[in-house]
C-alpha cells in the first residue's frame, strides 16, 4: 500500500509539473499577444511567430493540465444518476470510468505517437514564415495520453475524494485553489476566497450534491 | 469504407466558384472512368479535414484522395514552390502550361513527391497574386515599406519581407474586419480570394503583377495508388487531366469574366507597373528565389525553373 | 452491417450512460467518439483523433478562451465582488428589493468582466446570499436571483461561450460580442424589475431594510470600484470600435487587470498569483478538454453523415421555418436540464447551423439565441451547473430553495428567447453596427 501511495505521489508530481508548464503557456500566451499588440501599433511591424506559437500554445495550455486535474477529481462530471446508486454499484460505475479514461488515454498515446511518427517521416511542417514542424502538437498529445493512462490506472474516482476528506473538515468541497504539492488551502484571505470557490465550482456539479 | 467507396477531403467550400467546380469535374469524371469501381465520399469546407489537417489525414489513411491549395504544403515540399514563385515568369500561359499532366514540371513533382510517398494526380495553376491595398496604392517597391500584408503561405511571406512589409497570417474569414480596423494594411491574393470573401468592397487598390500564385491540387499515397486496379488507376489519372484542363479553364472564365469585372466594377483601381517599375519589384524580390533555392537543391531547382521556362 | 446512422445512434446511447456513471465529461465524449468512428471506419477510424484534436485546440480563435478566464480570475482575487456588491447596495438601499437588485446588478457588472458564469456565481453569491439571508430575505428569494443572474456572464460580452459558437461556426467573435449584449442587458433589466415587483407585493420575501446611505458613502464606493470599471469599458470599447480583436484585448486587458489588482487593489501577493493560475488552468483545461473531446464525437457525427441528414430533413419540412426554430427551442431546454452548458454548445452547434442557414436564418441571430438557452440551461436541475456552485459557496443553502427560487427567472428567460426569435434585430442591430 505504501509503495502505492508513493507512486501515486510521484505521479501526482509529474502531473503536476506539467499542470504548471500550462499555467505558464497562458502566462506567456498573455505576455507574447501584448508584445505583438504594442509592435503592430508602435512600429507597424507584427511578429510572425505569435500567432502559430499562440495557437499550439492553446493546446498546450489545455492537454498538458488534463491528467493532474483528473487525479484531482476535478473535471466537469454529473453525478445525478450515480449518487442515487447503491454503493456496489456506484463502485462498478467508478470502475467503469476508470477503464474509459485508460481506453482514452491509451487510444491518444498510440494515435498521437502515430501521428507525429508521420510528421516526422514526411518532415511536414506548418505554412508561414514561421512555422512549427507538426510533430510537436503530436509529442504533447502523446505525452498527455501516457499521463492521462496512469493517472486512470492510480486515481480511479473516489481516490481524490477520500483524500480530500481526510484534509477537509466535512461539509467542505475539495477546492482547485489548493496548494500545489497537496497542502490544504490555506492562503485564503477573505479576498481570495472567491476565486477558489469558482475554481472548485467547475467540477463540482458533483460535490455539492454528494454532500447534501 | 467499404466497398468502391473512397473518402475524398478539401478545406474549400462550395461558395469558392472559380476553385469548387473543378473539384465536383474530378470526382464526376473520376467516377465515370472507373466504371463503377470508384465511388467518391466527398467531405467538403473542412468538415472532415481542416486545410492543416489535409496532408497529415492523407498520410495517415484518414482520406484517401484531398485538394489541397499548395501555400499550405510547400513549406513541407519546396519543389511545390516553382509554381508560387513571383515572377518566375511573366506569362500566364506559360505557367499554366508548365503544370500540365505529363509535361517535364509535372512530372518532376511527382518525382520528387514520390519520395515522400505522395503523388499529385493533377492540380489548378491560379492566375496570379496581386498585392491589394485599402489607404495608398503600391507602385513602387518602397511603396510596401511598413505596410502590414496578409499571406497564406511562405512563399508569399517571404515576398512581402523582400519588398520591406510585415507580413501578417491570419484566417481568411478575419482579413474583411481586419482590413476594415486597420490591422491590416491590405493583403496579398489571386483575385479569388478577394471576390468570396467580399474583399473588393473594402481594398481600393490593386497592384498588378506576379506577385506569386498557387495551384490547387488533387493528392494521393503513392502506395495507395499502387495498390489500386488498373482501371481505377487511369481513372484517377484522367480525373486529374480533367482537373487540370477543364477545372482550371472554368476558373479561368470565371476570373476573367466574372471576378474582373466585379472586383473593377467596386471601384477598385488596378495599378499595372510597367518597365522600369516592374524591373524593381523583380529585382527586390530577388532573396525569395534564392532562399527558396536553399530550400530545394540547386539541381532539382534549376530543373524546376528550366521546365516552367520552356513551357 | 449496422448502417451509419445506427453507429451514431449506439455512440449516442454510449455517451449518455458513460454520463450516467459520473465519467468526467470530456472522457464520456471522447470515448464515445472514438467507438463510433471504430464503428464506422474499423480501427482506421481512430487516427482521426489526434487530427481532430490538434485542429480543434490549435484553433486560434479559441486563443482568447483561456486569456478571458484569467482577466476574469485576476480580477476576482481583486475583492472586486464584494466591492461591486457594496457598491450597488449603496445605490440600491431605497428600493424595495434593494439587496436582490444589487446581487442582480453586480452580477451584470461583473459578467462584464467574466466570461464563465460560474465565476460569477461563486463571487457575487458569496457576499451576496449570506448578506441577504442576514436581513430576513427568503432563502429560495436570494438564491434565484444570484443562481439566474450569474449566467449573464454568459451573454454579456465578454463570454466564454461565444468564443466556442464561434470555433465552430466561424462567426466572428467581435460580432457576437456585439449581438450578445442587448439581450443580456435587457435579461438584467428585467431581473432588476421583477426582484422589486415581487419585494413590493410581498415584502416577507425580502423586508424592506433601513439603513442609510451619504453621498460620500456612495461616491467613495464607487471610486472603489472605478479601475476595473474603466479597465472593462476599454476591453470592450476597444473590441467594438474595432481598435483591437477580441484576443487582443483580452491579452492586454488581462496584462492590464494583474496591474490594477496588484498596484491599485494591493491584492497579487504569492498566494493569490497561484490561487489565480491554478484556477485559471482548472477551468481552462476543464472546458477545452470538453471543447477537444466534443470536436472527437461530433467529427464521428460528420463521418456518419448525421449533420447532412438533419439539414436535408429540416429544410425538406413543410412548415414554418418559425415553427422548426420553436420546435428546436424547446429541444435545447429539454436537453438543457440534462447536459452541461458548454457540450451543449459544441454538440448541437455543427449538427444544427447548417439546417439554420439552409432554413435561410442568421447564423449570428441563432448562435445568441442559443445562449440564451443556456442561461436556462445552466439553472435547471437536475444538471445546473450554477445552482450547485452556489450550494458549494453557501453550502448553508438548501437545494430545494434553490430550485424553487429560480423557477420565475427561468420565464424570464423563456421570455426573453421569445422576445429575441420575433425581433431579431435585438441580436443583430449592434453587430450591423460595427462591422
Ligand atoms: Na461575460
Ligand atoms: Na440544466
Amino acid at each position: 500500500m505504501s509503495a502505492l501511495n508513493s507512486l501515486r505521489k510521484y505521479v501526482l508530481a509529474c502531473a503536476l509539473a506539467l499542470a504548471v508548464v500550462a499555467m505558464a503557456v497562458v502566462g506567456l500566451m498573455m505576455l507574447t499577444i501584448t508584445y505583438d499588440v504594442i509592435v503592430r501599433y508602435a512600429l507597424a511591424a507584427p511578429t510572425d511567430w505569435a500567432y502559430p506559437l499562440n495557437a499550439a500554445g492553446l493546446l498546450a495550455a489545455t492537454s498538458l493540465a488534463v491528467p493532474y486535474f483528473y487525479a484531482k477529481g476535478q473535471h466537469i462530471s454529473m453525478d445525478l444518476v450515480h449518487r442515487a446508486l447503491p454503493s456496489g454499484l456506484r463502485r462498478a460505475a467508478d470502475l467503469v470510468t476508470a477503464a474509459a479514461t485508460l481506453f482514452l488515454g491509451l487510444v491518444l498515446a498510440v494515435t498521437a505517437f502515430r501521428s507525429m511518427a508521420v510528421a516526422i517521416k514526411g518532415g511536414l511542417t506548418g505554412a508561414g514564415t514561421f512555422s512549427i514542424p507538426l510533430w510537436v502538437p503530436d509529442a504533447v498529445l502523446f505525452t498527455s495520453g501516457v499521463l492521462l493512462a496512469v493517472v486512470a490506472v492510480l486515481f480511479p474516482p473516489g481516490t481524490a475524494e477520500d483524500v480530500a476528506e481526510a484534509e477537509h473538515p466535512p461539509g467542505e468541497a475539495p477546492s482547485t485553489g489548493e496548494a500545489p504539492g497537496d497542502a490544504p488551502a490555506t492562503a485564503a484571505p477573505s479576498e481570495g476566497a472567491p476565486a477558489r470557490g469558482e475554481g472548485r465550482a467547475a467540477p463540482g456539479t458533483g460535490e455539492g450534491e454528494t454532500r447534501s | 469504407k467499404g466497398g468502391g467507396k473512397r473518402t475524398v477531403a478539401t478545406y474549400l467550400p462550395s461558395s469558392y466558384g472559380d476553385l469548387y467546380p473543378g473539384i465536383e469535374m474530378f470526382n464526376k469524371a473520376a467516377a465515370e472512368r472507373s466504371g463503377g469501381r470508384l465511388a467518391l465520399d466527398l467531405y467538403d469546407s473542412g468538415s472532415l479535414l481542416g486545410a492543416e489537417q489535409l496532408l497529415p489525414g492523407l498520410l495517415s489513411g484518414v482520406a484517401d484522395v484531398i485538394f489541397q491549395t499548395s501555400s499550405y504544403v510547400s513549406s513541407t515540399y519546396p519543389v511545390l514552390g516553382a509554381m508560387e514563385l513571383p515572377f518566375v515568369t511573366e506569362d500566364y500561359g506559360k505557367l499554366r502550361r508548365a503544370i500540365e499532366p505529363g509535361q517535364p514540371q509535372f512530372d518532376l513533382v511527382n518525382e520528387n513527391l514520390a519520395r515522400k510517398g505522395v503523388r499529385i494526380l493533377g492540380g489548378m495553376p491560379t492566375t496570379f497574386e496581386y498585392l491589394w491595398t485599402v489607404d495608398k496604392p503600391i507602385r513602387r517597391p518602397e511603396d510596401v515599406r511598413g505596410l502590414r500584408l496578409r499571406v497564406a503561405g511562405e512563399i508569399e511571406g517571404e515576398t512581402v519581407k523582400a519588398l520591406g512589409g510585415a507580413p501578417v497570417t491570419m484566417g481568411s474569414a478575419e482579413v474583411y474586419q481586419a482590413l476594415e480596423k486597420n490591422t491590416i494594411d491590405g493583403l496579398v491574393s489571386y483575385i479569388g480570394t478577394v471576390v468570396s470573401r467580399d474583399l473588393q468592397k473594402i481594398v481600393k487598390y490593386g497592384t498588378a503583377g506576379h506577385f506569386g500564385a498557387y495551384t490547387v491540387d488533387a493528392y494521393c499515397r503513392s502506395d495507395w495508388y499502387e495498390q489500386q486496379h488498373p482501371a481505377v488507376r487511369r481513372a484517377l489519372d484522367a480525373a486529374g487531366k480533367t482537373l487540370y484542363h477543364e477545372g482550371t479553364a472554368h476558373m479561368v472564365k470565371v476570373h476573367t469574366e466574372e471576378y474582373l469585372p466585379k472586383v473593377k466594377a467596386a471601384g477598385v483601381e488596378l495599378v499595372e507597373p510597367e518597365g522600369a517599375g516592374m524591373e524593381a519589384f523583380r529585382k527586390a524580390i530577388a532573396p525569395v528565389h534564392a532562399d527558396w533555392k536553399r530550400r530545394l537543391g540547386a539541381r532539382t531547382a534549376a530543373q524546376a525553373l528550366e521546365s516552367i521556362r520552356n513551357a | 452491417m449496422i448502417p451509419d446512422s445506427g453507429v451514431a445512434a449506439l455512440a449516442v446511447v454510449l455517451l449518455l450512460l458513460l454520463i450516467a456513471l459520473r465519467t468526467p465529461i470530456f472522457v464520456a465524449l471522447a470515448v464515445s467518439g472514438i467507438a463510433g468512428l471504430i464503428g464506422l471506419d474499423g480501427l482506421s477510424g481512430v487516427e482521426l483523433v489526434p487530427l481532430s484534436l490538434v485542429a480543434q485546440l490549435q484553433n486560434y480563435a479559441l486563443v482568447a478562451a483561456p486569456l478571458y478566464i484569467l482577466l476574469g480570475e485576476v480580477l476576482a482575487v481583486s475583492g472586486l465582488g464584494r466591492d461591486l456588491f457594496g457598491a450597488a447596495y449603496r445605490w440600491f438601499n431605497r428600493v424595495p428589493g434593494g439587496l436582490g437588485a444589487s446581487a442582480v446588478g453586480s452580477s451584470t457588472v461583473f459578467g462584464a468582466m467574466s466570461g464563465v458564469s460560474i465565476s460569477s456565481v461563486a463571487v457575487i453569491g458569496r457576499m451576496a446570499v449570506p448578506e441577504m439571508l442576514a436581513r430576513g430575505y427568503a432563502p429560495a428569494f436570494a438564491s434565484g436571483s444570484v443562481a439566474a443572474s450569474g449566467a449573464l456572464a454568459m451573454l454579456i460580452p465578454p463570454s466564454l461561450m461565444f468564443i466556442l459558437y464561434s470555433s465552430v461556426t466561424g462567426v466572428s467573435i467581435a460580432e457576437l460580442f456585439a449581438g450578445g449584449l442587448i439581450p443580456g442587458l435587457l435579461l438584467a433589466a428585467l431581473m432588476i424589475v421583477y426582484v422589486v415587483l415581487r419585494a413590493k407585493v410581498s415584502p416577507a420575501q425580502a423586508p424592506r431594510v433601513d439603513e442609510r446611505f451619504t453621498w460620500r458613502e456612495r461616491l467613495s464606493a464607487l471610486i472603489k470600484i472605478s479601475p476595473a470599471l474603466v479597465l472593462i469599458v476599454l476591453v470592450l470599447g476597444s473590441i467594438y470600435t474595432g481598435f483591437a480583436t477580441p484576443t487582443e484585448a483580452a491579452a492586454v486587458g488581462a496584462l492590464a487587470a494583474f496591474a490594477v489588482t496588484g498596484w491599485v487593489y494591493r491584492k497579487l501577493g504569492w498566494a493569490n498569483l497561484r490561487t489565480v493560475f491554478v484556477s485559471t488552468a482548472h477551468v481552462t483545461a476543464s472546458i477545452l478538454a470538453i471543447v477537444g473531446a466534443a470536436f472527437v464525437f461530433t467529427q464521428m457525427l460528420v463521418a456518419a453523415r448525421i449533420p447532412d441528414a438533419v439539414s436535408t430533413f429540416v429544410v425538406g419540412l413543410d412548415i414554418s421555418p418559425y415553427l422548426v426554430i420553436a420546435a428546436i427551442m424547446l429541444v435545447l431546454v429539454l436537453l438543457g436540464c440534462l447536459v452541461d452548458a458548454a457540450s451543449l454548445l459544441l454538440v448541437v452547434t455543427p449538427i444544427l447551423v447548417p439546417a439554420i442557414e439552409g432554413l435561410g436564418f442568421d447564423p449570428l441571430w441563432f448562435g445568441v439565441l442559443l445562449v440564451i438557452n443556456l442561461e436556462m440551461a445552466v439553472i435547471t436541475p437536475p444538471v445546473g451547473l450554477n445552482l450547485y456552485t452556489l450550494k458549494s459557496v453557501v453550502p448553508g443553502l438548501d437545494l430545494a430553495d434553490i430550485f424553487r427560487g429560480i423557477l420565475p427567472f427561468l420565464a424570464i428567460e423563456a421570455g426573453m428567447l421569445a422576445l429575441v426569435t420575433a425581433a431579431p434585430a435585438l441580436a443583430t442591430w449592434l453587430p450591423g453596427l460595427i462591422s
